[in-house]
C-alpha cells in the first residue's frame, strides 16, 4: 500500500519525508483549488526546493489545479509550464475538463490524477475522463463499496486511490460546496433548526461505516491512501501515524476485526490528539 | 424569452400543466426520484405530457442503477418528441452521445458549476464536441461573459443551488429506496450565528435567490421549481 499526502510548506514535507510517504502533492495558494482549511504553498521557490528534494529521494510529486476560471487560464499555463522547465514535474491533481484537457495537450506525458471531488461515480465516466488524459482517480468520498467495484477494477487502465474519510470526509460534495458563503466558516457539521423548531443534522457514514468502507476498498484492489492537506503541520504529524496503523491492521485483520480496532484506535486517538493540540496551541 | 416549470409531484403537476408549455420533471439530485417519476409518465402522465416540450433532469449514477436508468429514461425517449435530458453525470453524457447523438442534452447543476467558469471558447468546442444545447445555472454573474454564445442559456429559480450530498437527509443513507419524504415536502433551517436560511429540498441545500427582474437578464429560458 502506497501513501500520499498533502503538504502546505517545506517543514511538512521534510517530516514526511522521514516517515517514508511514497508520494507529495500541493496546491498553490495563489491558484484556488476549492479546498476549504488545508495549507498551501506561499513560494513557487519554496515549492522547487521541495520537489527537487523529492525528486532526488526518489519519490513522486503532483501538483493541485483544481479550479481555474478563464480570467486565470493563460497565466496558470504559462507559470506550470516554466515551472516544468525548471522541475520536471510528474503530474496533476485536476478536476474540470477545461483544465484536463489543457494540460494533457500543453504539458505532454504527465501523470493526470482526478480529484475525488470530480463526479466519477460509474465506469462511463470512468472511461470519459481516461479518454481525455485521466490516469488515475481519487475515489470519490460519497461512493460505497459496492457502488465503486466497476470503478475500483476497471478495464481503462485507470489506477485508484482513496482518501480515508474516516479522517477526511465532507458531508456534502466538497467541490460544489458553497456552505461558507454564510459566515465564512465551514458549517455542514453544525446543527440547524428547522421550521418546527427540531435540530437538523447532516446525514454521513458513522466511524464504523467509513472503516467497513475502507476495508472493502481495499480488498477490491485500491492500494493508494491519500492524506489531505492538513491546516496545519501538528495535525499532519498525527495522522500519518494513525494512517500507518490501519495499513498494517489491514494487512493482518478480517473485516469485523479491523473495523473494530480502527474504530477504536480511531476514537481513542482523536481525543488525545484534540487534548495534545489545545495543550500545544495554549503555550 | 421561454418560461418552463420543474413540479415533481405528480398531483401539482396535473394542477398546472395547462399553464406551461414546457414542463420539467426528475431530479439533478436524487435518482430515486427521477426513476419514480419515469414509472409515473406510464401510469398518469403520458397523456397529459403529450403536446409538450419535456425536461428530463437526471442525476449522478452509478454503476449499481446505470442500466436500469438508462432503460426506463430511453423509453421516454422514444415516447415523446420533444424532449432534453439535463445532465449531471458525464458517463451519463458518454451513453448518450454514443447511443443517442440527436436528442437534445444540456449540463445541469451541480455540473454547471464548473462550465460557466471556463473560458467562453472553450466551452463552446467541449459543448459542440457532444452535441450539448444548453447549460442551466442560477449564477446570474455569469451571464454577461456568454453574449456571444453557441448554446442556450437556462436560468433555474427561485432555489440557488448551495451544496448537494449523496445521503438522503429523510432516509439519512445513500439509498436506493425510499419513501419519497421529500416529494411533498421542502424545510428551512435556520444558519447558527447567521440571519439566513438554507432551503431543504430533494437531497439539495440551496438558498432563496434575491433577484426578481429575471425576464431582463440574457437567458434563453426561465426555469422554476415549484417546491411550495
Amino acid at each position: 500500500m502506497k501513501i500520499q499526502v498533502g503538504i502546505g510548506n517545506k517543514k511538512e514535507f521534510e517530516y514526511f519525508l522521514k516517515e517514508g510517504v511514497d508520494e507529495f502533492y500541493a496546491g498553490l495558494s495563489f491558484f484556488p483549488s476549492h479546498l476549504y482549511g488545508g495549507e498551501n504553498f506561499k513560494s513557487t521557490e519554496e515549492l522547487i526546493d521541495v520537489i527537487k528534494i523529492a525528486k532526488d529521494n526518489g519519490k513522486k510529486f503532483y501538483l493541485v489545479i483544481n479550479e481555474v476560471s478563464d480570467t486565470d487560464l493563460n497565466e496558470v499555463f504559462s507559470y506550470l509550464k516554466d515551472l516544468d522547465k525548471k522541475v520536471k514535474l510528474d503530474g496533476f491533481i485536476l478536476r474540470d475538463v477545461q483544465v484536463i484537457k489543457e494540460i494533457h495537450k500543453n504539458l505532454h506525458k504527465k501523470y493526470l490524477i482526478l480529484s475525488s471531488l470530480a463526479l466519477c461515480f460509474n465506469e462511463k465516466a470512468l472511461k470519459f475522463y481516461s479518454e481525455i488524459g485521466i490516469n488515475r482517480i481519487c475515489l470519490p468520498e460519497h461512493i460505497m463499496p459496492s457502488e465503486a467495484e466497476k470503478l475500483i477494477k476497471n478495464k481503462y487502465g485507470v489506477d485508484v486511490e482513496m482518501f480515508v474519510t474516516a479522517l477526511e470526509f465532507c458531508l456534502v460534495f466538497n467541490g460544489f460546496c458553497y456552505l461558507k458563503q454564510f459566515n465564512d466558516k465551514c458549517i455542514c457539521r453544525d446543527g440547524f433548526r428547522n421550521r418546527v423548531g427540531q435540530i437538523f443534522s447532516l446525514p454521513r457514514f458513522s466511524v464504523e461505516e467509513h472503516f467497513r468502507n475502507l476495508y472493502d476498498f481495499y480488498n477490491m484492489g485500491v492500494n493508494i491512501i491519500k492524506i489531505g492537506r492538513g491546516p496545519d503541520n501538528i495535525y499532519a504529524r498525527f495522522v500519518i501515524h494513525e494512517i500507518k496503523y490501519l495499513i498494517n491492521l489491514l494487512k493482518i485483520s478480517d473485516k469485523d476485526n479491523f473495523v473494530k480496532k480502527a474504530s477504536d484506535f480511531h476514537t481513542r486517538y482523536r481525543n488525545k490528539i484534540f487534548q495534545k493540540l489545545k495543550n500545544i496551541k495554549k503555550k | 424569452m421561454k418560461k418552463a416549470v420543474v413540479v415533481n409531484d405528480v398531483e401539482k403537476l396535473k394542477k398546472i400543466v395547462k399553464i406551461y408549455d414546457i414542463i420539467g420533471i426528475g431530479s439533478e439530485f436524487c435518482h430515486n426520484i427521477s426513476m419514480k417519476l419515469f414509472d409515473e409518465i406510464y401510469k398518469e402522465l403520458e397523456k397529459i405530457l403529450k403536446n409538450k416540450k419535456i425536461i428530463i433532469y437526471t442525476p449522478i449514477l452509478t454503476d449499481l442503477i446505470f442500466d436500469n436508468f438508462v432503460d426506463k429514461l430511453i423509453k421516454i425517449l422514444y415516447k415523446f418528441r420533444d424532449v432534453e435530458v439535463m445532465l449531471t453525470d458525464f458517463g451519463l453524457l458518454e451513453y448518450l452521445d454514443h447511443k443517442f447523438p440527436n436528442i437534445k442534452k444540456g449540463i445541469s447543476r451541480p455540473l454547471s458549476i464548473d462550465f460557466v467558469r471556463m473560458n467562453l471558447k472553450n466551452i463552446n468546442k467541449f459543448l459542440n464536441e457532444w452535441h450539448i444545447n444548453s447549460i442551466e445555472t442560477n449564477e446570474v454573474d455569469f451571464v454577461e461573459k456568454f453574449k456571444k454564445r453557441d448554446f442556450k442559456l437556462y436560468l433555474r429559480i427561485p432555489l440557488k443551488y448551495v451544496a448537494a450530498s449523496r445521503f438522503c437527509p429523510y432516509e439519512r443513507k445513500i439509498t436506493y429506496s425510499c419513501n419519497y419524504e421529500c416529494l411533498s415536502f421542502y424545510d428551512e433551517l435556520q444558519i447558527k450565528n447567521c440571519n439566513e436560511k438554507l432551503i431543504l429540498f430533494e437531497n439539495c441545500y440551496f438558498k432563496k435567490m434575491k433577484i426578481t427582474n429575471y425576464k431582463k437578464l440574457d437567458f434563453d429560458m426561465i426555469i422554476e421549481t415549484i417546491y411550495e
